[in-house]
């Protein structure tokens, strides 16, 4: 599994760093023997990976979201106009291909409202009907998810 | 499934949804509404203009700030390259700076208060740290001398930032010892363009993709990998019924998804469709002799290059030798000894005599060129390239020559795209050649509309890798210390006594990485990359970086793998944190200001480079230093001369700091700060330094300097920050941008009455001979030429056998740049794509007692790493074949691919190796 365990450490040895940040002096203290080898932070404790370089850790897994289009909530854009994730499963929806884009049969302005689903917005048309030809290939922008959690924090606030 | 959702699943196809390609839009239609679909998305936010810190492309961005903090991301509606749209990973532009693991402090590693390589890290002080830095570098420098220090750095690197690094380098430690992580990425692209056009970079720009009628891919998923120039793609296709776009792949990707024509073909293989598309050319009369016999001749060079590997099996593991042995004997497959007019049923075994010559080249006649395409016929092409064993022989033999009627048909214009297929490639030089093969043998290149285009994957590869030249072979706009005119500019530029630079070319970046095991190199300064994770055959590497006496010191934003074996860790500033511009691939300079302050102590890549120059008196490095190997004429064999006296008599005091004498001149002064460029934005290298001067104008007006005159000339710095500017194309003379050079209608470079002119002047005299050698050593000037080199079909380094079965090829996604050390910190990238896994044909996963989304190992004859298996989603592998993308650090597929590189260009094949894989 994906080691959502592998978060608090982590924040928490980010955090340590920043206050240390704030209070160390930018000359150093003469090392003190005494204290020497307490603390300091073990290199299995920085990065995203846990094992030793030369090991070799288990496989994690990728679940991917299993609600189907319309039975997922929406969620929150990390700010306004980010593009939004996609929520659902995209089991049978992709590829986007020349000739057919499924995205469009829910997402389509015109069918948006009975299909309970958000409309492409304006900006994604040249003129009301017409699709700018660049935003056909949707999953450019919008990414289906999977149920992996992060791994590090990330404090971005819009 | 209900029958209701079924129905709902059909979506609408493109005849009953219209859409609009951008040729078809207008220019005000091109703006976005002012996004009234959404919120305004950073009340109060205050907006700038920037380029994107992932791929080449370099589309344009705007930041939102507000008190201090980036808060939203959007496309640049006025920047050309992307028009306002923007990928998945571009709208991460802002977040990627807020992970909560950023580096804040220095962290060196230490035991009983001293640096120890087995200590836990301690944050320490900025000057305990560079003192640490200062003790080793010193210690190595007086034992090994200039080659026993190196810098690794990347197409990451702002301008300011590689120019910096390298005269430092270069100018200071007199070492050639720096090498970006761009190595891995286009070197291949680079020597192709310099062998052929005597210059580097491409002739056109993007504006070819909506002036062409033909798209041809090669080992390019720019779906994924470009995905705001595939936007252009895909616009230009869908508006007009007549363009076709070709997706040559060794599997089926999302790039297949709007193409015309899907050609899976055998790793390496494209070498002979290459030949067979020049073939078919010539054999129809389809050549363009006008253009030919005006600008171009034919050439070709020797084929016992080797791959690139060790030269020596010393620290091979036991498994590699037989690969490894590969490098000095080869005995041809049947296909070879076809390709390269042997017996096929006794195919020669061929001494890898031209190893270390492997760039050579020589003219050879027309005559010549058509015989050596005659092996290439359909029949053997088709056999010998299809890549999916579930595709019938006569489907892939359509397809091929439907191929080679596109780039024939005069009346097509037609634009190549490449990216990591060709330039990651054991003839990755080669393979480069053949595009411009046929482009120029149908006159189809220089011309709005038509062109042969190596896509970067670095933001800055071309504007900072290539153009000021952080190789270990080169020096600003396309010189090399190899050449005594070339090291004579760049002193006379950068005011250094005669012979300060070291004519002996440096270690490439996986020559480091030999260098480090060997203990050839032990002081390395890691700057913008993550080599540890990104060098093939890593358990090499990591044992030597854990093992070996050396120090390392890696400077980033976030811990990476490369940190991990560190020895001192120094926080850097990030992309919105510091000055900067970047290059992009259609040779686009852009920019941008400092936007927020860096966080606790993270620095400026600048500001680390100028501070620890500090450290060095000119009496520490311009005396007399060993340079093992140095042979070159006015040189002592084996030493650098002592310039000291020289120095002296120009005004240099010998304890003056390369500080003073690099980079704090007085003319570097006369850039003073504030400056009203900046318009009140802070400097966080001029705040750290408590500078009076403005470090980045000064390395970039300085830099100009080499390329103005010289057919790369760039803009004033401030010109590039202008509210009118979205980046200028270089050359930029008299204000104006290039868009198609060598072309008398477009590039004020072309001086002569001919409507095209490949003025370039490297290697522009060789020698005469024939497909077996050159005549003689007389060479012959060929003055705005461009060659058209014929290269054969050669075998990789290394195919599946009984014991490693499967082909792997490896690359990226489109949520993840480069080793995932930013984008895996964004929420949404890293939910899109949490891990790597093995993409893996169903059927070979079943023969493997394996399925979707079950563990396995995949391992070769150097290493294995753990992943679950893909038998679905986005990529569709064929039979014999397997893909990894190299990410995740938890999954260092890096361990198992093999360190072959082209022979010429250095650049590693990432893209096939011999692998078996099994349950885990």
């Amino acid at each position: 599994m994906m080691s959502a365990r592998s978060v608090p450490p982590l924040v928490a040895f980010a955090f340590a760093l920043l206050l240390a940040a704030c209070a160390v002096p930018r000359t150093e203290p003469p090392a003190s023997p005494a204290s020497s080898d307490t603390g300091g932070i073990d290199v299995s404790a920085i990065g995203l990976r846990q094992a030793d370089v030369l090991e070799n850790p288990p496989a994690a897994d990728i679940e991917p979201v299993t609600a189907e289009p319309g039975e997922s909530a929406r969620r929150p854009r990390p700010y306004a106009i980010a593009p939004p994730v996609i929520p659902h499963s995209v089991d049978g929806l992709l590829p986007i291909t020349r000739e057919e884009n499924a995205c469009l049969g829910c997402h389509d302005p015109e069918m948006a409202e009975d299909m309970e689903a958000p409309a492409v917005p304006a900006s994604h048309f040249v003129e009301p009907g017409t699709l700018d030809g660049r935003r056909w290939p949707c999953v450019a922008c919008h990414t289906p998810q999977t149920t992996a959690k992060p791994l590090v924090a990330n404090g971005f606030q819009p | 499934m209900s029958a209701t959702r079924e129905h709902d699943r059909k979506g609408l196809t493109r005849r009953e949804f219209v859409v609009a390609g951008v040729a078809a839009a207008t220019a005000a239609t091109l703006r976005l509404p002012g996004y009234a679909d959404a919120p305004d998305p950073a009340q109060g936010a205050t907006w700038e203009k920037g380029v994107c810190r992932f791929c080449g492309v370099g589309c344009g961005v705007l930041v939102g700030v507000r008190n201090g903090r980036l808060v939203a991301i959007k496309g640049d509606p006025d920047n050309p390259v992307n028009r306002g749209l923007l990928c998945v990973k571009g709208y991460a532009n802002a977040q990627i700076h807020y992970g909560a693991d950023r580096l804040v402090k220095p962290l060196l590693r230490m035991k009983d208060g001293r640096w120890h390589p087995e200590g836990k890290f301690r944050p320490v002080s900025w000057e305990r740290a560079f003192d640490e830095m200062e003790r080793q570098f010193k210690r190595v420098y007086g034992e090994l001398g200039p080659t026993g220090v190196a810098i690794m750095g990347s197409g990451q690197y702002t301008i300011p930032e590689g120019y910096a690094s390298a005269k430092l380098v270069k100018a200071g430690w007199r070492s050639n010892n720096i090498d970006p992580n761009a190595r891995h990425c286009m070197a291949s692209a680079v020597a192709g363009f310099i062998q052929t056009f005597g210059i580097d970079e491409p002739a056109g720009c993007y504006d070819d993709i909506e002036l062409t009628d033909t798209i041809v891919t090669w080992g390019s998923n720019m779906a994924e990998m470009h995905p705001m120039l595939w936007s252009r793609v895909t616009a230009h296709r869908l508006a007009h019924d007549h363009v076709r776009v070709f997706n040559l792949t060794t599997f089926g990707n999302r790039t297949s998804e709007i193409a015309d024509v899907e050609i899976v073909f055998k790793p390496q293989t494209d070498l002979a469709i290459w030949n067979y598309i020049a073939r078919e050319i010539v054999r129809r009369d389809a050549i363009d002799r006008e253009f030919v016999e005006n600008h171009c001749v034919f050439a070709t060079g020797p084929t016992d290059i080797g791959y690139g590997m060790r030269g020596d099996a010393s620290k091979a593991f036991e498994g590699e030798q037989d690969t490894l042995a590969r490098e000095h004997r080869v005995r041809l497959t049947r296909e070879e000894a076809i390709a390269q007019g042997f017996d096929p049923d006794n195919p020669p075994v061929v001494e890898q005599k031209h190893r270390n010559s492997a760039g050579a080249h020589w003219m050879i006649t027309f005559d010549e060129f058509k015989r050596a395409l005659e092996p290439y016929t359909l029949e053997f092409v088709a056999a010998l390239a299809k890549g999916d064993p579930d595709e019938s022989l006569e489907s892939f033999k359509g397809k091929l020559q439907a191929l080679a009627d596109h780039y024939a048909d005069r009346a097509r214009k037609i634009v190549s795209f490449w990216t990591m297929g060709f330039n990651q490639h054991s003839r990755g030089t080669w393979v480069n050649e053949q595009a411009y093969m046929v482009h120029l043998l149908t006159g189809k290149y220089a011309r709005p509309g038509c062109n042969a285009f190596s896509l970067t994957g670095q933001p800055s590869a071309c504007g900072t890798a290539r153009e000021v030249g952080t190789f270990a072979h080169r020096l600003p706009a396309d010189m090399v210390v190899a050449n005594p005119e070339h090291r004579k500019r760049a002193e006379q530029i950068w005011r250094l006594p005669e012979k300060t630079l070291n004519p002996k070319v440096g270690s490439h970046i996986t020559k480091m990485m030999r260098d480090l095991e060997d203990g050839k190199i032990r002081w390395l300064w890691v700057q913008v990359t993550n080599p540890f994770q990104s060098t093939a055959n890593a358990n090499h590497w990591l044992r030597a970086a854990k093992e070996r006496d050396a120090f390392i010191v890696v400077s980033d934003v976030y811990p990476t793998l490369s940190c991990k074996v560190a020895d001192l860790i120094l926080p850097a500033a990030m992309h919105w944190e510091k000055w900067g511009l970047y290059g992009n691939t259609e040779r686009r300079t852009q920019a941008w200001r400092q936007v927020v302050d860096p966080p606790g102590e993270a620095r400026s890549d600048v500001w680390q480079v100028l501070e620890f120059s500090k450290r060095f008196r000119l009496h520490e490095v311009w005396g007399r230093q060993p340079v093992p190997g140095l042979d070159a004429p006015g040189f002592e064999p084996g030493y650098l001369p002592d310039v000291l006296e020289q120095a002296k008599a120009m005004g240099y005091d010998p304890d003056a700091t390369l500080y003073d004498v690099l980079f704090a001149t007085p003319e570097a002064k006369t850039y003073r700060w504030p400056d009203p460029v900046a318009r009140g934005h802070r400097n966080c290298t001029v705040d750290a330094g408590g500078l009076d001067w403005f470090p980045e104008k000064a390395l970039f007006q300085e830099y100009v300097r080499f390329g103005r005159g010289h057919a790369h000339d760039l803009a004033d710095f401030d010109v590039y920050y202008r509210d009118d500017v979205r980046g200028l194309r270089w050359p930029v003379v008299d204000g104006k941008e290039t868009r198609w050079r060598f072309n008398r209608e477009h590039d004020p470079y072309v001086k002569g009455d001919a409507p095209y002119e490949f003025y370039g002047p490297a290697l522009k005299a060789i020698p005469r001979g024939n497909l077996r050698g050159p005549a003689g050593p007389e060479k012959i000037p060929l003055p705005g030429k461009a060659k058209i080199f014929y290269r054969p079909y050669a075998a990789p380094a290394e195919m599946p056998d009984e014991r490693y079965d499967l082909w792997l090829c490896t690359g990226r996604v489109l949520e993840h740049w480069h080793s995932g050390s930013m984008t895996r910190r964004v929420p949404e990238l890293h939910g899109a794509f949490p891990a790597a896994v093995i993409w893996m044909h169903p059927e070979d996963a079943r023969a493997r007692g394996l399925g979707d989304r079950r563990p396995a190992w995949v391992e070769s004859r150097r290493g294995k790493v753990r992943a679950i298996v893909r038998t679905g989603g986005r990529n569709r592998v064929p039979r014999g074949l397997i893909f990894v993308p190299w990410f995740d650090e938890n999954v260092l597929i890096n361990k198992v691919t093999l360190d072959t590189t082209c022979p010429i260009s250095k650049e590693t094949d990432f893209k096939k190796c011999a692998v078996r894989v099994v349950p885990a």
